[in-house]
């Protein structure tokens, strides 16, 4: 039958007296479908790139007993390779009554000073960095003006359980830990906050003796910082409170092998300025991006730095002071659930090597980004 | 003797046909006798006695003169000549048979041969259509009231004879003549033609044709009706609303979209829509896939003026965009304006979409409907009283929960999506001349996501307008529109939980009228009144544990009036000029807080001076805007067609993604935001082929737009007391070219549009002040419809549009905190392109049965949208890949094949 056929067929068809059977047969089973089911994949875009030429200088004064300042200075770096340090001439901290100070370089682009007498460190009081370059680019920051965090800010911890859904798509409890901070937000309400998440947990891993024995090997702690594209910053005068007391939930995760052998939640709440409290805000809505229909566009992030020596030249990155509190809860196994360790290495055929076989952090935890066999003067477990 | 008033010309007439084949020549006969003061009408009387000479006169029209002489053997003509002599009255002998007395002058001047030719030819149709009792002959006017020239002008009104409603946009057309004309918005017609009788062709989609032949004896009105057709559903060929309209039409830029045809389009999840037909038409695109609303010719979304009758709506889209608001079974004909907008619409820059809903039937009662896969619709109508007063409610409603419910994604599970809508119309008639109709209409949307956040809106819209025709040539249409669109915003999540409200509403006068003086001059003048409220963002906590702070914005008014006139000129029978202006005037009225700035040209949050409650009008804004169009015809089926028209807009949408939300919040001007303002310039070559049923043209346009506004990056647009300090003002272009063929019928038909275009802007603090491209400017966009019908009751439809891709803003570069975060740095704004979009949609519709008279009457469309399962990127955003490589990701709204089909049913 041809098409012309079929469709003079179709013409004469008493449709009425076929509906109930299409509508069995065809139309229900097409309404089933996906209906709003987006669809998300990966795909071959290329980027531009080719700006690497750029100086990012990231700096932060910390003011502490005893107070230090830390500089980084990179280039930009597009998508073939990894950043690239910038070697400076010199590195200057100034405060605004006219007292400095050279940081001392530890490092390629990088630097690093405590700073004891040649400044002081006070609330209040305005900060900000001169680098002069290898080219003799200088550039210069804002002043940044040190705010006063408010101590004695306490963080708990709550075991539950949470429905996910799992890869097969049936819903199950999970067991999590949910850590509640409560902070004193500052006397000035100009004076923003932002918190940094850090987590250690301890790591052991296996070997396997000549006997087939799985034997444990050596420990390490393991320093992950916590929610790094969550992050968090909060600005008082636009948040509605009762008291200065500001209760949040800063993280919640599910109890996996990282509570295995002891587990430690670090927040540090910094007081930063309105510039600072910008920037990490611009941050936070570039390194999270969805594409949905509604999202806020894309832009560049603002610096408060600026090459006085060609001010075409753009400078990215930060100066900025902060005074800090740093809060600890430590969990151990037992407060935990007794979770399972995530080693079990398989015994491997006769000649071969078993690490094959294995998650390679359990052959050697120090292949986990930021780990070490030292046990940080803050752990309070075994 | 005969004494005869004007009226004598249809005896003549009647002895001119019968008499003329045996007629001796009158000129030829020889006069002969004695006259002594004998009055001249005592002279005519003895010619018609002696000679059987027929002679017409009116006796007031005499000379007042006494004849003497002696006359022997003197030829007729001669004889007259001696009688007339010194006297103001002449005559002539017509056809060689009769003789006329009339006044000089006119023998000189005026009376022509066509005024004799067109008596003579009505009189002979007259007669033929005496006995032709099926088709009588319409007849119009009088002869005793005929013009000199010959000519005369019809004017009436087309009504659907069911429903008595008027017919809108139907062609008349006079084809011997080479006459047309298009009922307008009141079914009212008015053509010149000469004299006689003529055969009349009345086409409109969905009615009968009506083929009659029409005696013209003067300037005179008659109603004329058109009925529907049986199978109307069923009707294959797209017939727009004149034949050669395309060609005719003063107006260039004008798409006018048929709602048959709109139904027979594959459609999404089965919902026939306008705005998605919208999209196939050179110079409209949208952003994608379930994105709010529309771009005319590189302007944004909020630049669409979208009318429901005279009230205009400021959301459009259900669903967040997946549908429109249009209910097609409510909907009588849309005209999308896309750049060269008539004098009597304003306040939008790019575009003027006018979607004229119809009235009930007003004899017996109707009900149709149709069920999809996510919604439903229903509509009754039916007269309250008889002939005079109408009814029509019409209704959608979706049902899409229990299909989320079946998807096995927790989130979706967890969705919900929501919509419905209500029309409702009362028309009623005072006489064929008085018209009142009251409407209102109500939609409501209601989404939300896994419990976390949600969307909350609706639209209400009220009416009444009173048509009225003062006479054949004075017409007006008075109007009163109140509308209010609400929406809110919820957060159900977290230290967040809040919603965020906002609204508008407004309240329209508007008085249009229309004055024909004749077909060559047509007059329209109008004004309207508009005051605004907008409540622009009220942000609440919505729990006690919620940390976010309640800000109410201080309501805003304004007022927007304009008055209008343009004329339309008949210059020649190829000219063809349309030329007005519109004042238009706005006032951002107090009480309101306004902020003063360092630089009030560039306001920012750091360079606040302070704020001040000013009352009563904070800032007043005018503009002068002309609108021009000309169309020349170069031969019967070709004309060029060239327009420009200034137009300014008094408030915008305040967003900066790519799709507005239903909360985006509307801005009036205030004397921060100023308005936005642009030029138009169009010109194109149409070109109508075998028989008009070929339609093809070119067009190309520029728009200048000389004050606009984009964001800052970061700007923070939620419940901002000075939004001014987010937004920076520029200048944008957008010029394009477009190419459009359509086949109206035919087994195969369909149409084709390409368009080349550009959509540019230059702001600065954006892109180093550099011209960048706009978040809708897709280069080429390409649609076809191939319509393949068998036969009446069976349409195959294919539907497929290409376009490129339109800009976006990738990473060009990283750097790394101390902290180890990788930040993205950006481009410039929009330096590259997503991939491009393509898609095919298929859609057969099995039309009503032939049964003319049956009751009950079902069809039926199975549809398939995106039939390839192409996933077009919505958008494309980057993420942080394997070695610190951007990925690039493509978010596709519609991953795949969504098939679908629609039962639709009709009770009469």
């Amino acid at each position: 039958m041809n098409f012309y056929n079929l469709l003079n067929e179709l013409a004469v068809m008493d449709f009425r007296s076929h509906i109930s059977k299409i509508i069995r047969n065809t139309l229900l089973g097409l309404l089933f479908m996906a209906i709003v089911s987006s669809c998300l994949d990966k795909i071959d875009l290329q980027a531009p790139g080719g700006i690497s030429e750029d100086v990012v200088v990231e700096a932060k004064l910390v003011k502490s007993n005893p107070s230090t300042i830390s500089v980084n200075i990179t280039r930009l770096f597009n998508f073939d390779g990894f950043s690239n340090q910038v070697t400076a001439k010199t590195v200057m901290l100034e405060s605004d009554d006219g007292s400095s100070m050279e940081v001392r370089r530890v490092g390629d682009g990088v630097y690093r000073s405590e700073i004891t007498d040649e400044l002081e460190i006070d609330y209040g009081r305005g900060y900000r960095i001169k680098l002069l370059l290898q080219n003799q680019d200088l550039i210069e920051s804002d002043y940044d003006t040190l705010q006063r965090v408010r101590k004695g800010n306490t963080l708990t911890a709550i075991k539950g359980t949470k429905l996910i859904e799992d890869d097969f798509g049936d819903i199950r409890e999970r067991p999590n830990m949910r850590y509640i901070l409560k902070s004193y937000l500052t006397d000035d309400k100009e004076t923003k906050i932002h918190w940094e998440v850090i987590r250690d947990f301890k790591f052991t891993d296996l070997l396997v003796n000549r006997r087939f024995e799985i034997i444990p090997n050596k420990i390490c702690y393991v320093t992950e910082n916590r929610g790094l594209l969550d992050i968090r910053v909060l600005d008082p005068k636009v948040v509605n409170l009762s008291s200065d007391l500001y209760q949040q939930e800063i993280i919640e995760e599910e109890i996996d092998y990282q509570y295995a052998e002891g587990y430690n939640l670090t927040v540090v709440q910094e007081a930063i300025t309105e510039k600072t409290y910008n920037y990490y805000n611009e941050i936070s809505k570039v390194v999270v991006r969805t594409g949905n229909m509604f999202e806020e566009p894309a832009g560049k992030i603002r610096s408060n730095m600026t090459n006085l020596t060609n001010p075409d030249s753009e400078i990215f990155g930060m100066f900025y002071t902060a005074d800090h509190d740093t809060i600890r809860l430590f969990i151990s196994r037992e407060q935990a659930g007794n979770p399972d360790t995530v080693c079990f290495r398989p015994v491997p055929p006769f000649g071969q090597s078993p690490c094959r076989f294995a998650i390679a952090e359990c052959c050697d935890c120090l292949t986990f980004d930021v780990s070490t066999t030292q046990k940080p003067a803050f752990w309070k477990g075994e | 003797m005969k004494k005869l008033n004007l009226l004598f010309h249809i005896v003549i007439l009647a002895v001119c046909s019968v008499g003329y084949a045996e007629a001796q020549t009158k000129a030829e006969v020889l006069i002969t006798g004695e006259y002594t003061n004998v009055p001249i009408e005592q002279v005519l009387d003895q010619l018609e006695s002696q000679y059987d000479i027929d002679v017409f006169f009116k006796k007031d029209e005499l000379p007042d003169k006494m004849l003497t002489g002696s006359y022997t053997e003197m030829p007729l003509n001669e004889f007259l000549s001696s009688v007339f002599s010194r006297t103001a009255t002449g005559f002539f002998i017509y056809r060689d048979t009769e003789v006329i007395i009339v006044p000089r002058q006119l023998v000189d001047e005026v009376y022509s041969a066509k005024y004799y030719q067109a008596l003579e030819g009505s009189q002979e149709e007259e007669e033929v259509a005496v006995s032709a009792e099926e088709n009588p002959t319409l007849m119009v006017g009088s002869l005793d009231q005929l013009s000199p020239t010959g000519k005369a002008t019809v004017t009436g009104v087309l009504i659907d004879a069911q429903s008595n409603e008027e017919i809108i946009g139907a062609t008349i057309n006079w084809p011997e003549q080479g006459v047309a004309t298009v009922t307008d918005e009141f079914g009212k017609f008015s053509a010149t033609l000469e004299a006689g009788t003529h055969d009349m062709v009345i086409e409109y989609l969905g009615y009968q044709d009506l083929r009659k032949q029409m005696n013209i004896q003067s300037d005179g009105s008659i109603n004329l009706e058109l009925f529907k057709e049986a199978v109307s559903l069923d009707e294959v060929t797209i017939r727009g609303r004149s034949a050669d309209a395309s060609v005719d039409n003063v107006q260039i830029s004008v798409a006018t979209i048929d709602v048959k045809t709109i139904k027979k389009l594959p459609t999404f999840l089965g919902e026939a829509d306008v705005i998605k037909s919208l999209l196939l038409n050179p110079g409209v695109s949208s952003i994608g896939e379930g994105a709010t609303g529309f771009n005319v010719r590189g302007g944004e979304v909020d630049q669409n003026l979208v009318l429901q009758d005279e009230g205009f709506l400021f959301n459009s889209s259900h669903a967040l965009g997946f549908f429109s608001t249009f209910n097609t079974d409510m909907i009588n004909k849309v005209d999308l304006y896309k750049g060269n907008i008539p004098a009597e619409y304003g306040g939008r820059l790019a575009s003027v979409m006018d979607v004229e809903m119809r009235n009930g039937n007003d004899e017996e009662f109707d009900m149709k409907g149709g069920v999809g896969p996510v919604s439903s619709r229903l509509l009754i109508e039916g007269p309250i009283i008889k002939n005079k007063t109408s009814f029509l409610i019409g209704g959608r409603a979706s049902y899409t929960d229990w299909i989320l419910k079946q998807i096995d994604v927790l989130e979706v599970r967890n969705s919900s999506a929501t919509f419905y809508d209500l029309n409702a119309r009362i028309n009623h008639k005072f006489s064929q001349k008085h018209n009142l109709t009251l409407s209102g209409y109500f939609s409501k949307d209601e989404f939300s996501f896994n419990n976390e956040f949600g969307f909350d809106y609706s639209t209400v819209l009220g009416e009444a307008s009173l048509r009225s025709i003062l006479t054949d040539k004075l017409y007006s249409k008075f109007s009163v529109t109140y509308s209010k669109y609400a929406s809110t915003q919820i957060d159900l999540n977290g230290n967040d939980m809040s919603s965020l409200d906002i609204d508008i509403s407004y309240l329209k006068i508007k008085e249009d009228i229309n004055y024909d003086i004749s077909e060559k001059l047509k007059f329209n003048v109008g004004g309207e009144g508009i005051l605004y409220t907008t409540e622009p963002g009220i942000l609440e906590p919505t729990d006690a544990s919620s940390i976010i702070q309640g800000v109410t914005l201080d309501q805003e008014n304004g007022l927007e009036a304009a008055v209008y006139g343009s004329a339309e000129v008949n210059l020649t029978d190829a000219l063809l000029i349309s030329a007005g202006v519109r004042m238009s005037l706005f006032q951002f009225l107090g009480p309101a807080t306004i902020f003063s700035y360092e630089d009030p040209e560039n306001p920012t949050t750091n360079t606040i001076t302070g704020s001040e409650l000013k009352e009563g009008t904070i800032s007043t804004y005018s503009n002068l805007e002309p609108r021009f169009s000309a169309r020349l015809k170069l031969s019967e089926n070709g004309s060029f067609k060239a327009g420009y028209s200034r137009t300014a807009q008094y408030f915008n949408q305040i967003f900066n993604s790519d799709s507005p939300t239903p909360s985006s919040q509307w801005q009036l001007a205030t004397p921060y935001v100023k308005p936005n303002l642009s030029h138009n310039f169009s010109a194109g070559y149409f070109h109508n082929l075998k028989d008009n049923n070929w339609e093809t043209s070119f067009e190309v346009y520029y728009r200048d737009i000389d004050r606009l506004f984009d964001y800052r990056d970061f700007a923070q647009l939620i419940a901002n007391e000075h939004i001014e300090t987010e937004l920076l003002s520029g200048i944008g272009r957008a010029y394009g070219a477009e190419l459009s063929l359509k086949r109206k019928l035919g087994t195969w038909n369909g149409w084709l549009s390409y368009t080349y275009s550009k959509s540019e802007r230059q702001v600065l603090g954006i892109n180093r002040g550099d011209w960048y491209s706009s978040n809708f400017d897709k280069p080429h966009d390409f649609s076809l419809i191939l319509n393949f019908n068998p036969n009446q009751r069976h349409t195959l439809s294919f539907n497929f549009n290409y376009s490129t891709g339109r800009p976006t803003t990738p990473p060009i570069g990283n750097f790394e905190t101390s902290t180890g975060l990788v930040v993205p740095i950006y481009s410039e704004r929009n330096e590259v392109r997503i991939p491009d979009y393509h898609r095919l949609d298929v859609a057969y519709t099995i039309g009503q049965g032939y049964k003319k008279n049956a009751k009950f009457k079902t069809s039926v469309t199975f549809s398939i949208y995106n039939l390839y399962g192409r996933k077009n990127a919505f958008s494309v955003f980057f993420t942080q890949g394997a070695f610190n490589r951007a990925q690039a990701n493509r978010l596709a709204v519609l991953g795949s094949a969504f098939p679908s089909v629609t039962f639709n049913f009709e009770f009469l």
